[in-house]
């Protein structure tokens, strides 16, 4: 009788295996669901979409998720890269580190496509509203602030783009210096310490211009008033923020997440929003095409690096 | 040993006998008839399609002729299918048990972007349809601004002749200016204009508290992929998760599942009701 209930229990235990699909092995997740973003603790909407995704994404793998907070962009890159995260957010420039490191491991699956169409935001070069700095020209050999090696609209982009205007950025500023996020950087020239920098810009366009990104999130928390600076440069667009998972998790939890992350802005159209995600906006499907020419800039940017300063630095 | 050869013979034989249903998927076709799993004169996309589904669903695919979006919706009603594609005639008999999950997007085209349409808050209007006669703005002449919200109000019973008059302005602010100098009743435009134009730029900021949101929503969907409303979210989210990208992992599926409209750029996830064919105004 014992040996007929070892025997019942585990054809029970099989039993329960094999229902979960057809590649019960290779294809179960149990555990937790590892997850990272980016982000200061100090920033509501950022604190709020963590707490949202991770909710959510429990809700709908079933699986404890489990949070690993880093103030910094490496922080992220690193975790993903060696595996101690499944998913996490990253800005172009932070994948394109990632991709350096692992190439295929990790992959980037959605982004943000707004109302109009594109997926990208833009890189606006700020200056002190009472400063009297007009244009990129005037900041020779004033001081710039970069947000952070990893960023794409705060390093990646300006670089490449004024290196495109026949700046050499190694040569034509007096100083420069990372901040280490948008809202140092903006604190920063807001303190005298840069003369300008390079933050992120989105919720419009050059044309018709923005409303969201540092300085405006920053206004609303009442840190900055956005009447104290002047964008004098907009670069753009960039490709937007993505959802990258590393490619050596099951499957069928990628296609979850992906499909969980995708259906957010419809099924809950007013969480969407709640944590700062644009209206009227969703999320929609990538791969790593989406950021071949950041992929390019970057490894171009670090091959000038390595290269040296040219020895005029000024613009055509 | 006995007992271990039992053993061995239960794992072997247990998998057979408790394996996952196969996954049934509507075509469409002049007549109904029973699934069955897809013949090898199959067209090679329907094939690749097949083959992509079971690989990552992890089960059998079968093929299940229905007879139009009629068909598929009453098919998906009896259980006798797990997913199809309905039009909004065919979902609203079948709306209570039955949900959008997948739409094509157009190449080249917008997403199904939620419109906003607002009027002066110290008016009467409360509705869309006390706002009948009345002049409408729109913000822009893109086509995100101003043919999606056409959609939008039409879908509503709102179609071209239901307002007096239709401007278009020059930006969302110049349009919510008209609004508030009353040289316009109500104005239209996609959520993220009106959040754009409403957040404010200080804490406390309300720049739209003298407006009134009366309705809001998406356009509906000519056609979208559903599923039964008691299909277990992860697997309506692994299949969401799999068609979405599918234009970029198999592109060969995608041209076939998406053959009914074949100028489509990828699939989007959609609202439930997505299909809805109510509307504000009878």
């Amino acid at each position: 009788m014992r040996q007929l209930i070892v025997l019942l229990c585990t054809g029970g235990i099989l039993a329960s295996l094999s229902a979960c699909g057809a590649k019960p092995d290779a294809d179960r997740a149990t555990g937790e669901l590892r997850m990272s973003m980016q982000g200061s603790n100090d920033d509501p909407a950022v604190v709020k979409r963590r707490d949202a995704y991770q909710k959510y994404l429990g809700e709908v793998t079933g699986r404890p998720v489990k949070l690993y907070e880093a103030s910094d962009y490496n922080g992220v890159i690193q975790a993903l890269a060696s595996g101690q995260v499944d998913v996490a957010t990253l800005a172009g420039g932070g994948y394109a580190n990632a991709d350096a490191q692992v190439g295929n491991k990790v992959a980037p699956i959605l982004t943000t496509r707004r109302a109009d169409g594109g997926t990208g935001y833009y890189s606006a070069l700020i200056v002190k509203a009472d400063s009297p700095f007009r244009s990129i020209k005037d900041l020779k050999g004033h001081s710039l602030g970069y947000v952070d090696f990893n960023s794409t609209s705060g390093y990646l982009y300006p670089r490449a783009k004024m290196r495109a205007a026949g700046i050499d950025p190694e040569t034509y500023f007096s100083k420069t210096a990372f901040a280490g996020g948008h809202t140092q950087a903006v604190m920063s020239l807001a303190n005298g310490q840069f003369d300008a920098t390079f933050v992120q810009v989105s919720g419009g366009d050059p044309e018709h211009g923005f409303t969201t990104g540092a300085v405006y999130t920053m206004a609303r928390r009442g840190l900055v008033d956005a009447k104290d600076f002047r964008t004098i440069w907009v670069l753009g667009p960039v490709p937007d923020t993505s959802i990258v998972v590393r490619t050596d998790r099951p499957q069928s939890q990628i296609d979850i997440v992906r499909g969980a992350m995708a259906a957010l802005a419809y099924d809950q159209p007013d969480l969407w929003v709640d944590i700062g995600q644009p209206a009227g906006s969703e999320y929609t499907a990538i791969d790593r095409h989406h950021y071949a020419e950041v992929i390019a800039l970057r490894n171009a940017d670090i091959a000038q690096r390595r290269q040296g300063p040219n020895e005029k630095g000024s613009p055509k | 040993m006995r007992q271990l050869l039992a053993l061995i013979g239960l794992m072997v034989f247990v998998p057979g006998l408790v394996a996952a249903a196969p996954f049934r998927l509507a075509s469409q076709a002049n007549v109904t008839s029973p699934c069955r799993p897809l013949t090898p004169d199959a067209p090679a996309g329907q094939r690749a399609l097949h083959k992509l589904l079971a690989q990552r669903l992890g089960v059998d695919v079968l093929d299940c002729p229905v007879a139009g979006a009629r068909g598929a919706a009453d098919a998906l009603v009896a259980g006798q299918v797990d997913m199809g594609l309905l039009d909004p005639a065919s979902y609203g008999s079948v709306s209570d048990k039955v949900r959008a999950i997948l739409t094509l997007r157009p190449k080249n085209g917008l997403i199904r972007s939620q419109i906003v349409t607002a009027v002066r808050a110290s008016g009467s209007f409360k509705s869309l349809g006390d706002v009948r006669g009345h002049r409408l703005l729109f913000v822009s002449a893109a086509p995100y601004d101003r043919d999606q919200p056409r959609k939008a109000l039409a879908d509503q019973g709102a179609g071209p002749s239901f307002f007096s008059s239709e401007t278009v302005a020059s930006s969302a602010d110049d349009a919510l200016a008209r609004l508030r100098k009353q040289d316009g009743d109500v104005v239209v435009m996609n959520a993220d204009a009106w959040q754009r134009s409403c957040r404010g730029a200080k804490p406390q900021d309300q720049p739209c508290g003298d407006l009134r949101i009366i309705w809001n929503g998406r356009p509906r969907a000519e056609r979208a992929f559903a599923v039964r409303q008691d299909m277990p979210a992860q697997l309506r989210y692994r299949i969401i998760g799999i068609f979405v990208a599918m234009h970029l992992e198999a592109p060969d599926a995608f041209k076939a599942v998406s053959a009914f409209a074949p100028a489509s750029e990828n699939f989007d996830a959609s609202e439930a009701g997505a299909l809805s064919p109510s509307r504000t105004i009878p």
